[in-house]
């Protein structure tokens, strides 16, 4: 383990893809995360986009690797092949719009087809600022909870505008990537110390 | 005034035409929603095939799009061009489409991302169903007005083929790329002059429909925007079943496509869609002088027209061509209704 230690850290890419409903925040809350502003220029997001986002957490250093894919309908069949490899997927949804929840499902079977089991997935309601301010809630967090326990996903209620809880979510989402593949990675030094071990006798 | 505040050109102020019946399989009266009652007398045009109430005629949506010829209710429509949809006769626009756009104008103008935001998925399919059944489905009872939106995407998109078809789909590509913006014009209204009649129909009209949302600051979809969401949806892909590589590729152009074609003044598409009069009446006369069609835009009143004001209009537009004011009223309806005669 004295010589593992003594290598330079490795640097972890993971790939995260941001899926959801047209118009309800990816591309502004990936911009917050990314460059701290807020554009609010509505503008759609053309198949799929791409950011990259180096974090310091206390262990490592940890690129995320951001594909922001576009809602349009049209593209949704296309979006598929971009969980493909995924290690989080992100289904984001509008707080104030009722419609955008209910597809989460429909979200999150097609992530369900395509990720591999254990890749980590969040539930991100967006839009706090104008729930809070013009009291348009729709849906409620004790529903958003609910939802993101039935998956087993992580879930946070965000503002891309305001910004608030846009870092804590990712900072959450960065660790619990690492745990899995800490674990991960036991899990394979593990398998390959059984395997040299029963190696030689075999069946 | 009143014609430029609609988006769709002229031609659309077909009247619907009806012939009187008996009711014996229960039907639903389209404008009021209730049952006609057996035995009890019932509207129906023969054009567009919608049912209603003796006194309910009046509020019988407008304009009449006559059903596409191949019979409704083989589910297999689903999957047809855009011709397979559209009225035999110009302009040859599915009564879906115009429906969901008039429906859209009257209260979606002022919705933020109309077109962009999705709507429950079900309910969509829902009432692509009911219009492809042939079925006359109340839009305004339907609360979330982007599911009317989704629905008319939906449709577009699970056309067998888009709307510039395969066929013009790479001139179309080529001549959005032209960089001299008069050339890329010319070149592009040429081609969709092009089009097969259907075709060419529902784009001028959907083109002049997205104008108008692009002209409202209120939806916050400028033409930008809209070309993304229509790229796929009218302009679609090289062939019918892209690859993702493929369609990485495609989308930029198609998008592209789309800017420049909603770039092109509302009069040329306006132009396109302006059918002589004499083809809405082929008898020379019109069967059921309306009080609503010719005053009024191409598009029609959608909600119930309120008989009231559309007497005054009558006397103080004088546009009406055809059919006198004197005329409407000396005639009863048993003069001109064929069989069987209502009493």
């Amino acid at each position: 383990m004295q010589g593992e230690e003594a290598l330079p850290k490795p640097q972890r890419i993971f790939k995260v893809v941001f899926v959801g409903d047209s118009g309800v925040g990816k591309s502004s809350f990936l911009h917050q995360f990314c460059n701290h502003e807020f554009r609010g220029n509505f503008a759609a997001t053309i198949g799929v986009d791409f950011q990259v986002k180096t974090l310091e957490t206390k262990t490592s250093v940890v690129t995320l690797q951001l594909w922001d894919t576009a809602g349009q309908e049209r593209y949704r069949s296309m979006t598929k092949t971009y969980f493909r490899k995924a290690d989080g997927v992100i289904v984001m949804y509008d707080i104030n719009l009722e419609a955008s929840f209910t597809n989460v499902r429909n979200w999150m079977t097609s992530v369900q087809e395509q990720v591999e089991p254990g890749t980590v997935t969040m539930l991100v309601g967006n839009k706090l600022d104008t729930a809070e301010e013009a009291g348009t809630k729709a849906v409620k967090t004790k529903n958003g909870q609910e939802l993101a326990k039935s998956y087993e996903m992580l879930f946070y209620e965000v503002s891309a505008k305001t910004g608030a809880n846009v870092d804590d979510a990712m900072e959450d989402l960065t660790r619990l990537l690492q745990e899995k593949e800490d674990k991960k990675m036991e899990e394979v030094l593990q398998l390959t110390e059984i395997t040299t071990k029963k190696g030689c006798c075999g069946r | 005034a009143l014609r430029k505040a609609s988006s769709a050109g002229r031609g659309l102020n077909r009247v619907h035409i009806f012939i009187s019946k008996t009711v014996i399989k229960p039907e639903t009266c389209v404008p009021c929603g209730k049952r006609v009652r057996f035995s009890k007398p019932a509207l129906k045009c023969k054009e567009c095939r919608a049912v209603c109430h003796p006194e309910c005629r009046d509020k019988l949506p407008l304009p009449c799009i006559p059903s596409c010829p191949s019979t409704p209710g083989t589910n297999k429509l689903s999957e047809g061009i855009i011709s397979d949809f559209a009225p035999s006769e110009r302009p040859m626009i599915p009564r879906l489409v115009v429906n969901c756009a008039n429906e859209i104008e009257n209260r979606g103008l002022s919705e933020v991302g109309i077109y962009r935001v999705p709507g429950s998925d079900k309910e969509q399919k829902e009432l692509k169903e009911k219009f492809l059944k042939g079925r006359h489905p109340h839009l305004s009872n339907i609360h979330d007005i982007h599911v009317v939106c989704g629905c008319l995407k939906d449709f577009l998109r699970g056309l067998k083929e888009p709307l510039v078809t395969f066929h013009l789909w790479p001139s179309f590509v080529d001549a959005a790329d032209i960089g001299d913006r008069n050339k890329c014009r010319e070149e592009l209204q040429h081609l969709v002059q092009s089009l097969p009649q259907a075709n060419m129909d529902t784009l001028a009209f959907l083109v002049q429909h997205l104008q108008m949302i692009a002209e409202t600051p209120a939806c916050k979809m400028p033409a930008g925007n809209l070309a993304k969401v229509f790229g796929p949806t009218i302009v679609g892909y090289s062939c019918p079943d892209p690859a993702p590589m493929q369609i990485m590729t495609e989308t930029r152009r198609q998008n592209q496509v789309m800017e420049r074609l909603l770039e092109i003044p509302r009069d040329f598409w306006a132009d396109l869609l302006c059918v002589d009069d004499m083809s809405l009446f082929p008898g020379g006369t019109p069967y059921t002088p309306d009080f609503h069609s010719a005053p009024r835009s191409m598009l029609g009143p959608i909600n119930t027209p309120d008989m009231t004001e559309y007497a005054n209009e009558m006397t103080r537009t004088a546009t009406t061509p055809k059919y006198s004011t004197k005329t409407f009223h000396s005639k009863k309806p048993s003069r001109f209704f064929s069989s069987p005669v209502v009493n």
